[in-house]
Parts: structure tokens; sequence; C-alpha cells
């Protein structure tokens, strides 16, 4: 069973490119760019790895997305890449709770390696 | 009473009355208590002599009187010598003052038990008066000699000193004096029969006044006010009192002396007042002149907004007008623990001080009694156990200060000025340091204002900087971000297609020239990537860096600052992997600083874990070079200590280190070697130097090549301003 991944970013362009790229690997990949969107596909589909920015179109952002999976999908293990300022937010996430955090921008190959380092603890 | 015996009572009267208030001056000092006794020698005699001149037909008695009164005379010389020894501080000489002690005694024992040595008396129109025998001229031979080698001793001083005008001065007075008394000798002639009222007391009287005056207020005033106010004095109170006198007995009008008397009595004083502000307008008119300037110069001095040129001005106007060579001006630093010397009018030899310490005697002393210190009077005073003189005089000798002038700001002291001698030797008069403080009042008056206008303008100036580096934030924020993720999405095409070449490299390529094509595209990929990375890790560390000034400063301990870091850090730095040490002691006081002081740990620290991670793939290579495998554990500790007004903090790794000619460019803004990190967030260690310095503290440096690294930072605990 190929894992599930699911990558929100407000920038669509990006995450058509992630769904190529973690596709060719052997993930089967949702993307969402809106946070509402987000929040719905993870219920449906309780990803494994949820690859999160804190920025999105719409009314929602990252941490009600985060927030919602804590509650509607709980095994997802969800990796925060994020490029804004977080200081203020610092407190919230952490008190929330997140698997991994990176800054963009990433190279492909770490993204991957932190995917499966994260798979498999 | 006799007429006659006035004069003789008013000289010892003035003699025992300026004999004990020198003495109560400084009961210890060799100079007082030899002066003391020259007093007290000179009112024996002039007192045996108002009564001998009172004895009328017996002849015993007066005979008896004389005896007692020479016992002062026989002593005054050597009294006198005494004085001069103490005054040059010639302690070899001391053996002969005593000698001439013992043979004052010797000659007393004469005097008592012979006629060797006064034979007998003369009675002349105003009384009894000695008869000298020939064991008074070998007294006399020694009264000359002590006399004469008390005088070369003063004018060998006074041709030697070059140095102190000050001091040169005083032996001239001293001298002076000398001179003068010297003149009463001419009583001695009456002694060998030559009929004339002895008219030695004039002498006395008058050098007795000036050397009095000296000693007691020396430190204030010169020669000329010195002669002046005693000559004005003498004068006065002789007619005040010396006319009624007259009056009464040589012509019995003792009603019209009476009112004479008392009109005189009440108006002496004011007379005396007038007739020495005339004398010293005259003369001290130079002196009273530069007193005027002053005021006018400080009074403008308010209007002068610019610091440094008010200093400045200070330090030229000043000597100029006082006729001194130097000045210099010493303020508090801005961490509050050192004087330092801003401003001087010649800067002489590398020798003198220019950095006083606030624990420094000299500035408790100065703190203490809220005053001008005067070299002179200091040295003259008895000794302080909690302020010892020798310190304090030789620091003040160190800043060439003939005058140290505080200025207070409320209570606190916010620097001083330094006057060196004046040329002319004077000393600085009250009048002098009247002015001067009130100079140095207005000084720091003006100060106050340069400051609050340059505090101003720099306030301005920041409000200006902020609100541009807040919308600067602002659109670095929202830039920044947009940035980022064009970034990513050029590393995420560059590298999703070298993972897709890599999936056609598995599959197999027959053709060797496309293999080679093939695997330097996935190279090229890679490497586009990789400059992507390099253009994110910069925008991070300016965004960070414009979003500096949004946040405040306010009170806060380290451990709440390191505590911020390392949830930060917890999420890229495995601890366990490493020995992570944290020394934060609990007593280290609050104090005040900015949110991003975690910030600049954050890097710190991650540039030690990053530097550590190097080490590891060092030895890592070594070992497999040489087939020994090292053992090693990384290792990063954070220690904090109080010193003194300051938190000194340390951040040391024992990873990779940086090669010594890495060093020097640390610090410019967004240099990055291999060692010092590039994968973190990267803030750069110019941007940290900068926060650390908006702190008010200071960043150091200490690395080797492959043994470790270690930061140390000193941020003072109070920077209000």
């Amino acid at each position: 069973m190929p894992t599930k991944l699911l990558v929100v970013d407000d920038e669509e362009g990006l995450t058509q490119i992630l769904k190529g790229y973690f596709e060719m690997k052997g993930f089967a990949v949702s993307v969402a760019a809106t946070g509402e969107k987000a929040i719905a596909l993870l219920r449906e589909e309780k990803p494994d790895i949820i690859l999160l920015d804190l920025l999105l179109k719409g009314k929602l952002d990252g941490i009600d997305v985060l927030k919602s999976s804590k509650e509607n999908s709980p095994a997802s293990k969800v990796i925060m890449l994020t490029g804004s300022d977080t200081v203020a937010k610092e407190k919230e996430i952490k008190g929330i709770g997140v698997c991994r955090y990176l800054r963009k921008p990433v190279t492909v190959n770490k993204l991957f390696d932190t995917i499966n380092e994260v798979l498999r603890e | 009473m006799n007429l006659y015996s006035i004069p003789p009572l008013f000289c010892s009267i003035l003699a025992i009355f300026l004999g004990l208030f020198v003495y109560s001056r400084n009961k210890k000092s060799q100079i007082n208590i030899s002066f003391a006794l020259l007093c007290l020698s000179t009112f024996w005699w002039q007192f045996s002599w108002f009564i001998l001149f009172n004895i009328h037909n017996n002849n015993s008695l007066a005979l008896y009187l004389i005896k007692i009164g020479y016992i002062g005379i026989v002593f005054i010389p050597f009294t006198f010598y005494h004085f001069v020894i103490s005054f040059l501080r010639l302690k070899q000489e001391r053996r002969n003052v005593v000698l001439f002690y013992v043979l004052g005694s010797v000659f007393i024992i004469a005097l008592w038990t012979t006629n060797y040595f006064i034979s007998g008396y003369y009675n002349y129109f105003w009384g009894y008066y000695p008869k000298a025998n020939f064991l008074h001229v070998a007294y006399l031979f020694f009264l000359f000699f002590s006399a004469t080698r008390g005088l070369v001793f003063l004018l060998r001083s006074i041709i030697k000193e070059r140095t102190s005008p000050n001091l040169y001065n005083q032996l001239k007075y001293s001298f002076t004096g000398f001179i003068i008394y010297a003149i009463s000798s001419t009583d001695f002639l009456v002694n060998y029969g030559v009929e004339f009222y002895p008219l030695g007391f004039i002498p006395v009287c008058l050098s007795l006044a000036i050397f009095t005056y000296t000693i007691v207020r020396y430190q204030f005033l010169d020669i000329n006010t010195a002669l002046t106010r005693a000559g004005i004095f003498v004068l006065v109170y002789l007619f005040v009192l010396g006319i009624p006198f007259v009056l009464g007995y040589k012509y019995g009008q003792w009603q019209l002396a009476t009112w004479i008397t008392v009109f005189l009595a009440t108006s002496g004083p004011f007379i005396y007042t007038y007739l020495r502000r005339q004398a010293e307008e005259r003369i001290l008119h130079e002196e009273h002149h530069a007193h005027q300037l002053l005021m006018q110069g400080s009074s403008g001095m308010t209007q002068i907004r610019d610091l440094r040129k008010l200093l400045n001005l200070i330090v030229h106007f000043v000597p100029k007008i006082m006729k001194v060579r130097n000045a210099s001006i010493f303020l508090l630093n801005n961490e509050l623990t050192q004087y330092i010397q801003v401003a001087v009018r010649f800067k002489n030899n590398s020798r003198t001080v220019t950095a006083i310490d606030v624990n420094d005697p000299l500035i408790l002393y100065l703190k203490e009694k809220r005053a001008p210190l005067v070299y002179e009077e200091i040295k003259s005073r008895p000794d302080d156990k909690q302020f010892p003189k020798s310190e304090i005089l030789s620091q003040m000798k160190a800043l060439s200060a003939a005058v140290i002038l505080p200025c207070f700001i409320e209570d606190a002291l916010l620097g001083f000025l330094i006057l060196d001698e004046k040329r002319s030797g004077r000393m600085y008069t009250p009048e002098d340091l009247n002015v001067l403080t009130t100079l140095t009042n207005q000084a720091a008056l003006a100060f106050e204002n340069a400051q609050f206008y340059a505090r101003d303008r720099e306030n301005q100036a920041l409000l200006y900087q902020s609100a541009t580096l807040a919308d600067m934030g602002v659109m670095a924020d929202s830039m920044g971000h947009q940035i980022k993720n064009h970034i990513q999405k050029m590393m995420a095409e560059a590298g999703g297609n070298a993972g897709i070449l890599e999936e056609i490299l598995k599959q197999g390529i027959d053709n060797e020239k496309a293999l080679q094509l093939l695997k330097r595209q996935i190279d090229i990929l890679y490497s586009i990537e990789k400059q992507g990375e390099a253009g994110g890790r910069l925008i991070e560390s300016i965004s960070k860096f414009s979003r500096l000034p949004k946040a405040a400063f306010r009170e806060i301990t380290l451990k709440e600052i390191l505590d911020t870091a390392n949830d930060i850090l917890r999420f890229k730095v495995k601890f366990d992997e490493i020995d992570y040490n944290i020394r934060i002691p609990d007593n280290l006081p609050i104090f005040y600083a900015h949110p991003i002081l975690s910030e600049a740990f954050v890097n710190l620290i991650d540039n030690a874990y990053d530097a550590i991670r190097e080490k590891e793939q060092e030895i890592e290579l070594e070992s497999k070079k040489t087939g020994q495998s090292a053992s090693y554990r990384g290792s990063i500790s954070f220690t904090a200590t109080q010193q003194n007004n300051s938190v000194e903090i340390q951040v040391k790794d024992n990873g990779i280190g940086i090669k010594k000619e890495n060093i020097p460019n640390l610090f410019l803004p967004f240099y990055t070697t291999k060692a010092t990190s590039a994968k973190g967030t990267g803030l750069g260690l110019f941007v940290i130097k900068k926060i650390v310095s908006n702190h008010k503290g200071a960043i150091k440096i200490d690395s080797e090549y492959m043994q470790g690294t270690t930061f140390t930072i000193t941020i003072p605990i109070r920077q209000e301003r």
C-alpha cells in the first residue's frame, strides 16, 4: 500500500511539482491550497504524512489545519514546511505539537529523507 | 598703668592667640607645633615686658621679672630655627634643633645662677630694662648663627625650587616674615645702654600676622594679600585702641577717650573691611577681572548644544582666564565603571592618567566632600582613616591636578574638571573656587542640555529609522515569503527533475556518452538546488534582521531567553546525541533585553551543533583513510556568570573550529564559511554582533581548527538609556 501524503500549501505551482516528484517516488499524493480543502481531505483520506505550510489561502491557516488533524486524523504525522515568520506562532505550534519543522526552502532530497525518517518512527 | 606697657601687652595678646589658633588647627604637625612654640616664646617675652614696664621703684622684683622674661627671649631664635626646619622638612637638621634647645637651656641656667648673662637692669624713661653681660654676647652669636643658618636654608630652597610655583611662593613668604621679625633684634641695642623705646614689637606683630595668615590660610592667599590684610589689620586696630589710650593717659581726657573708643570699636570692622576691599581691588584687580570673564563665559555656555564643542570650549577657555597651563575634563562612561578623560587642552606625556575607576579613593572622597579638592589643602589637613591622604594625593599628582572641580547632577557625580597649578604659583583663593564652582554647575546644565539635544536627535533618527524598518519589516516578511516560495518551486523543479533522471539512470543506459551526459545533467540540477538553498538562507537572515525594532526591550531573565532558544532548537538539534550543558546560576540578576536575543543564542548553538556534525564527518573521513576509528562525542556548553555590572555568557563547543585566517572576517555582514555552518537559520555573526551591541554588550570569539570554538558575550545588566 503506497504511503498517503497530503501536501498543503497556498502556492499551487509548488504543490504540483511536489506531487509529481513524490508520485514518482511511489507515494499517493493529494494536494490542498486552502485550509478548508485541507481539513476535508484529511478527514476523508487520513493521510500518513501531512506536509503543511502556515500561510494558506482563505480564512483558515496552517494552525487551524494542525488542530483539525489532531482531532480528526490523529495518526497523521505532520511536517511543517513554511517560509513565513513563525516567531509569534512558535509557542502555539509547540503546544499543539508537530513531528518536524522545516523552513523553506529545502531540497527535495531533504524532504524525502525527513519523510522517511518520520515514517520509521 | 604705664602707657609704654601697652604695646608689649598688645603684642603678647596677639602672639598667644595666634599661637593657640595655629596649634588648634593641627596639633600633630611639626610646623604648627614649632610655630606655636615661637608664638609662646614671643608672648612670654612681650607679656613679661608689659608687667616689667609697670613696675616702679621695686628693683628686686624688676630683676626677677627680667630673668623670667629672658626665658622666653632665649628660646625665640631656636623655635624659629625649629619652625624653618619643619617647614622645609630637613630631617637631617633635627639633631641641630635639639642641640639648640639644649644650648638655650644652658643659657637659662647661666641666666638664673650667675650674673654673667644678665648683670642687672637699666632704669629708662619708660621703665626697667635688662642690662646685658658678656654671656649675652655669646647668646647673640648663637642667635645670629641659627638665624643665618635658617635663612641660608630658606634661600637655598627658594633658588632650587623649580617644579612648584606654589611652594616657591610659600618659601618667599616665610623668608619675608623671617626678615621682618629679625628687625626686632634692634631691641638688643637697648640692652647695651642705647636709650630708645624698644620698637621691636612692631615688626614682631607684623611678622607673626603674616606667618599665621600664611599657615592657616596659605592655601588660599598669596603674599600680596597676606601683607595687605595683616598690615591693614594692625594699622586699624592700632588706631582703634591707640588713640583712646593716648588721650586717656597722656591728656587725662577719659570721657572723650571713651566716646572715641565706642565710635572706633563699632566702626573699626567696617573701616577695616572697606580699606581691605579697596586695597584688594587695586591689588587683585587682575583676579577680579578673571572672575568676571569666567562668569560671563559660564552663562554663555548653556547656549551651546554640541557636546564636543562645549567640552573643548571649557578646556581652552578656563585655563586661559585662570592663567593655568592645562585643563582636562573627565566624564563617567556609559558602562558606569570609569571616569574617562574626554577633553584636554594639552596632551602632555603618555604617563598622564586618562581613566579612573569609580571605586578609586579619589573618586570616593570627591563624592563624599561634594566640593572642590585643592591639592595643597589636602596636604596640610590631618589624615582621615576613611580617605587616606597619601592615595588621594598621589592620584592627584598623577593627574597633574592642583584643583579638581566636581560636577554633580542631583546626586550623581557626572564628571570633573581638573586644573593644574597657576602660572603665577599662587594658590587658588576661595573666590577662585566659588567662581569655578559656579562655572562647573553651569557646565552641568549645559551638558544636560547638549545631551538632551543629542538624545533628542538620536531619538528622532531612531524613530524614523524604526518606522522605515517597520515598513521594511512588513515588506520583508511578505516579500521574503514570496521569494522563498519562488525559490522553493525552483528547487523542487530542479531536484524533482534530478530525481526523474536518476530513475531513468536506474533503468540502465547502454550508450556510454549518453550515460555521462545524463549524470552531468543530474549534477547540474542538484547544483541549481544548492544555489536556491543559499538564496533562501540569505532571505531568511534579512527578514529576521529587519524584524528587530518591532518587539520591545523588557526585563527578562537569562533562563527565559535560553528556554525560548531551546524550544526553537529542539526541532533541529538532536540533544541526546551530544553533551549539552547549561549552567545559569539562580541568583543571576534580571536584565534588560530584547526577545531577539534568543534568536542570537539559537544561532550560536545551532552553529555549534553544525560544527560538531562537521567534525564528526571529518573524523569519519580520517578514520576511513587511516583505518583507525576515533571516538568523539560532541559537546556544547552554555554558561553564564556575573562579572561586576555585567553578565558574561559563554557558548562553547568542541566542534570543528575555525581556521585562524577566517576569524577576522567572521563578523562581516552575512559572511559564512562551512565551519560556521550555512545550513541553519543563518543569522550570520554580523547580525548577532549587532544584536549584542544593541544591548550595549560585546562579543568575543576564540577558536582553533579541529578543537572547537568559544563565543563570549558580555552584556551589562542595566542599560536604561
